[in-house]
């Protein structure tokens, strides 16, 4: 066993007891340098920070999140080098965050910009409410905005805080390993991409850099064991977890905004019972669909928005063309008031197609695709605004006059993947091969679907993963013919496109209840009214909704088959090639409106449900990790007494593991003394005594009558006085952490070479 | 120079081989208490000196004491000598010593016309050599060859020495005028070099009570008989000495052969008589066995004045730092292992 050469001044003497500083009472000194630790912490975490850049659009943050982490561990530095007190740097690194935090995010209610008064946690509670919705509301990766970014050097300025404590306080830099796997997890829990393997191992070596500067003279080689299995286990559980598929993520609740944001949307409004979102009067007095989002691709696995960056000219006081809309089709002026309850999205709920938004707080930009109203900076929460919209009235005659005409700039609204199921384009030939225009086709496949054979149900009976829009989940819902607001509205949109009609899913609200408030003609808008539909593009007259959903909404004049001079629909062939027969008929065709809670139709509880012991496993997961120490520790002393009772281990065994006691409690002992010294160090009592006789006649007198199955009590009860002797926290950190797994204290077998290598090493 | 003691005719009549008595450390342990006691009647506050002249006696080691006058160097001799009921002589050493003022001479005696042995102070269970350094290296030598031999050859004729026989050389510190500085070879003959230091205020006002009326030395009496001594000298070679032990000793000598601020670390010699010392120090402390402690208890004595500090740490000076010394030994043992395994396992 190669022995290692202790140095010199923290080795003890055997004969001046003095010379070996207690670790715990004495301030880092020798070849622990504390500042090493503190720089190979810092340039740890800036590395374990930039591992967040898959969730965040501008890196820009990182240097403001450093920043931070440089002030706060610099400050506990010199601190540190001023004043051997061991409490006085965490203390200063804290007072150095909460400084530096307030200098960049509220300098204005705060002495000289740093010294926080109420005022300033006031802002600061206010930041941490507006970053609450702006993770919500943003899709990754997402904008960093003022509150993010302060949420971010807050969390990490905390954890590089907590990392200063443990690896250079408590001296125990193996454990920033823990604080480390927190900021690399954070992309894992949130975002589908996990986090990026390059920053992964960057991070990895940085820890390592962490564990040599931090560990002078020990055995780094179960440390950096023990480290490595924690990082691996941390990258490697993610992925052997269920869920780590995008679409089940996506659904999931929480803080995440999932690529998805519909879908999330859907979410955070299904978490709750039916309550009001927002109420709306017009001047017409009709009421009138909401829209929120739209999603124009359709990516085979699912239906999303087209993530663009907004252009800042668009502001809502000035509306672009109605994409399409021609000047011959008849409308009319329609005012509509809003007040917004509890709606935590980015998108403005507003009838289709804005004009002029006037009274919105914050900015809010318009996307000339679809006159979807968003905002970086804001959620729909709480608005009050009137919406100048347009009545668009386009009649029958309009709709066939478009026939099959598509412009090329329209194709990409009829992009469907190559491996679209067959069953798909067949339903929707079998439907509509006979109709002539498109109008006529959107027609037959419109009432296709809001004919008896289709049954609205909100718990499908399909396994797996039918929450989402994707082509497989279309296969699945045309052969059950059941399905939620989704279901319908994506199957229509696809099948359309199939047949070369430009179409696209939208996401918003039904009309609603009518209400009477104050004597005013109003409508109350609800959680329950979340919708999803399909619109289809008619040359002349564009976007034009259309409502597949059984017994859901309202259909316009254009699309509704009993009104005079809408063309009647070929009745939907029953015998359609891949259609089966319901299988049970639709004794309720259109669902309850209880039935309809969730007619985003995400199935999200379901996936919650999955999602919740996904992220739940990743705590208990780290949890175990961070507890492996503990375990094995224990593990020892188990096998130890097990050994002792059998009369296999000697009294050797029990005194080095009672060492190792001694070391977990950070007594100084060392291979270097003499078990007698030992004992002095670890303070004597009785059992210690016998101890300490045991081994010695067992070590080095010619005979020994030792029974060491007696021994076995003595062990118990003189690591139950040791322990009782010890400070709380280091018998907390004995337990959770044993450093003796760390620390070799074995009395090793030496030879005289070893000790004569032992002597050359000082040379 | 004195004369020849009675008690040597006697002791050299009625040689001790053949008794094979052994002591159980019980008895050791209170023989050698009783010894420890009687000495320091005389001597106060010094037990760890008396402890260690005990052992060496003992272990059959060569004590070397070393200080200032007037610190009580003879009188902690004496008061051994006398507490084990030994034949003790005493040679002042002075720069016209000659060798055969140690070892004896023959002189011619007329009535037998033929030379007669006449046995010098060597021939004592206990010898006081008294400023041992003031004499010629010459007659030093004289001193320790028959200290290394246990015998002494005078005119082709080897005379046996007693047994047990021991040597307690007292020095002063060789910066003092009119000394001969102990070569190193000769230094290394001693088993341990003690220092005596100055008593503390409250020992020195007791000896200043005592000394009043008669000295001291002169209440002592035996505790031991020679027989128990010879009895008490085998078991301490019989105490048992495990493996670790001797190569924790080895590691230790070892170590002062490579240490950087050593010119010369310690000889093969010391590590026998490290051991030695351990072996006595051990059936003292009622033990049939040593322990590293023996070792670690005794390395800064047994080898601090066989080592020769580098210049580094000397700065070139010849002289005896043994305070600095004693330091490095200290260094060494903080930073040797303790081995520690079963008894018969290597």
């Amino acid at each position: 066993m190669a022995v290692e050469a202790p140095p010199v001044p923290q080795a003890s003497a055997s004969v001046a007891p003095d010379r070996r500083p207690h670790p715990a009472a004495v301030p880092p000194r020798g070849d622990f340098v504390a500042w090493k630790v503190s720089i190979a912490l810092l340039i740890a975490v800036g590395i374990a920070a930039t591992g967040l850049h898959v969730l965040l659009r501008n890196q820009s943050w990182w240097f403001v999140v450093v920043l931070v982490v440089a002030v706060v561990l610099g400050a506990a530095a010199l601190t540190r080098a001023l004043s051997p007190h061991l409490l006085l740097p965490p203390v200063a690194g804290a007072f150095a965050l909460l400084g530096v935090v307030t200098l960049l995010f509220a300098p204005v209610p705060a002495v000289l910009g740093v010294v926080p008064t109420f005022d300033t946690l006031d802002a600061f509670g206010t930041l941490f409410l507006e970053a609450n919705d702006s993770i919500h509301r943003q899709a990754v990766p997402a904008t960093p905005d003022q509150s993010i970014v302060f949420v971010l050097c807050i969390g990490i300025g905390a954890i590089a805080l907590l990392c200063d404590i443990v690896a250079i306080a408590l001296r125990l830099p193996a454990l920033v390993g823990v604080p480390l796997v927190i900021i690399l997890a954070v992309p894992a829990v949130t975002a589908r991409n996990i986090t990026d393997p390059f920053v992964f191992a960057l991070a990895a070596a940085a820890y390592l850099f962490v564990l040599v500067a931090g560990t002078p003279h020990r055995q780094p080689g179960l440390a950096v064991g023990v480290a490595a299995a924690s990082i691996v286990g941390a990258l490697v559980l993610p992925l052997a977890l269920p869920g780590i598929d995008g679409t089940i993520r996506n659904a999931q609740p929480g803080p995440s905004a999932g690529v998805n944001p519909v879908l999330s949307l859907g979410d955070d409004l299904r978490r709750s019972s039916e309550r009001n979102v927002l109420e709306y009067a017009t001047d017409s007095g009709e009421a009138h669909y909401l829209r929120l989002v739209t999603l124009e691709r359709f990516t085979g696995k699912e239906w999303a928005p087209t993530e663009t960056d907004l252009d800042t000219d668009n502001t809502v006081e000035d509306f672009g063309p109605v994409p399409g809309l021609s000047a011959d089709v008849q409308r009319e002026a329609e005012s509509t008031v809003v007040e917004v309850g509890n709606l935590s999205s980015r998108w403005l709920p507003v009838p289709y197609p804005p004009r002029v938004i006037t009274g919105l707080d914050r900015t809010w930009y318009w996307e000339p695709r679809g006159l979807s109203v968003e905002s970086h900076e804001s959620t729909a929460r709480g608005q009050s605004y009137q919406v100048e919209s347009l009545l668009i009235q386009p009649t029958p005659q309009q709709l066939l006059a478009a026939g099959t005409t598509v412009r090329p700039e329209l194709e990409p609204y009829l992009d469907l993947p190559e491996d679209l199921p067959a069953v798909i384009s067949d339903a929707a030939l079998g439907v509509a091969e006979s109709a002539g225009s498109n109008y006529e086709k959107a027609l037959a496949l419109q009432e296709y679907f809001r004919s008896e054979t289709f049954r609205y149900s909100e718990d499908a009976p399909v396994e797996g993963e039918y929450d989402g829009t994707g082509m497989d989940v279309l296969a699945t819902f045309l052969e059950v013919r059941a399905g939620y607001c989704i279901h319908f509205a994506s199957a229509m949109a696809v099948m359309a496109r199939s047949l070369d009609i430009p179409a696209r899913v939208v996401v918003g609200f039904l009309p609603g209840k009518l209400s009477m408030r104050g004597g005013e003609t109003s409508f109350s808008v609800t959680t329950h009214d979340l919708h999803s539909w399909p619109e289809l593009y008619f040359e002349g007259v564009g976007w034009v909704q259309f409502e597949p959903t059984p017994g859901r909404g309202e259909l316009g004049d254009y699309a509704d088959v009993s009104v005079a001079g809408v063309p009647e629909p070929i009745p939907p062939d029953g015998s359609a090639p891949g259609a089966t027969p319901v299988p049970t008929p639709a004794s309720s065709p259109d669902g309850t409106p209880e039935a309809g809670t969730d007619d985003s139709g995400t199935g999200a509880p379901e996936a919650s449900r999955q999602g919740t012991p996904w992220f739940g496993l990743i705590v208990i997961g780290t949890i175990l990790l961070s507890l492996i120490p503990a375990l094995v520790r224990a593990a020892q002393r188990w096998r130890l007494s097990a050994r002792l009772a059998s009369g296999d281990a000697s009294a050797i065994d029990a005194w080095t593991d009672t060492l190792r006691t001694a070391v977990d409690l950070r007594l100084p002992v060392a291979s270097t003394q003499t078990p007698r010294e030992a004992a002095g160090r670890m303070g004597g009592g009785p059992a210690l005594e016998r101890l300490l006789h045991a081994v010695e006649a067992e070590g080095y007198a010619a005979t020994t009558n030792i029974d060491s199955r007696e021994l076995a009590g003595d062990l118990r009860s003189a690591r139950t006085t040791l322990a009782a002797a010890a400070e709380p926290l280091t018998r907390a950190i004995a337990t959770v952490y044993p450093p003796s797994l760390w620390r070799n204290i074995a009395h090793p077998l030496t030879t005289a070479q070893s000790a004569h290598d032992g002597a050359s090493t000082r040379n | 120079m004195s004369g020849i003691p009675r008690e040597v005719d006697e002791d050299l009549a009625e040689p001790e081989t053949k008794r094979t008595i052994m002591l159980s450390a019980l008895e050791f342990r209170g023989l050698g208490g009783q010894i420890i006691d009687s000495i320091e009647r005389v001597i106060d506050g010094k037990r760890h000196a008396v402890e260690l002249a005990l052992t060496v006696l003992l272990a059959e080691g060569h004590l070397l004491i070393e200080d200032v006058p007037g610190v009580g160097k003879t009188m902690l001799a004496r008061a051994l000598a006398r507490s084990v009921n030994c034949s003790v002589s005493r040679i002042q050493f002075t720069p016209d010593l000659l060798p055969s003022d140690i070892t004896g001479v023959s002189v011619y005696n007329q009535a037998v016309r033929d030379f007669e042995f006449k046995p010098g102070p060597i021939f004592a269970n206990l010898v006081i050599g008294d400023e041992i350094n003031r004499a010629s290296p010459k007659t030093q030598s004289a001193l320790l060859e028959s200290m290394e031999e246990g015998q002494v050859t005078v005119d082709g004729v080897t005379y046996p020495l007693a047994a047990p026989f021991a040597v307690m050389a007292t020095q002063n510190p060789v910066e003092m005028e009119g000394t001969y500085p102990l070569p190193e070879a000769q230094r290394d003959r001693f088993m341990v070099r003690i220092s005596m230091g100055y008593p503390d205020a409250a020992a020195e006002l007791a000896m200043l009570r005592q000394r009043e009326s008669s000295s001291p030395l002169d209440r002592l009496q035996p505790v031991v008989t020679t027989q128990q001594l010879l009895a008490m000298i085998r078991t301490v070679r019989a105490v048992f000495v495990s493996r670790s032990v001797e190569r924790y000793a080895v590691a230790i000598t070892q170590a002062t052969r490579h240490d950087h601020d050593l010119r010369l670390g310690a000889s093969p010699r010391a590590t026998l008589q490290l051991v030695r010392a351990a072996k006595a120090r051990a059936a003292l402390d009622g033990r049939e066995f040593v322990l590293p402690d023996d070792i670690d208890a005794l390395a800064v004595s047994v080898l601090a004045h066989r080592l020769i500090p580098s210049s580094r740490l000397s700065g070139g000076a010849d002289g005896v730092h043994s305070g600095s010394l004693a330091d490095v030994v200290l260094r060494i043992l903080a930073a040797t292992p303790v081995p520690l395994g079963s008894a018969g396992s290597v």
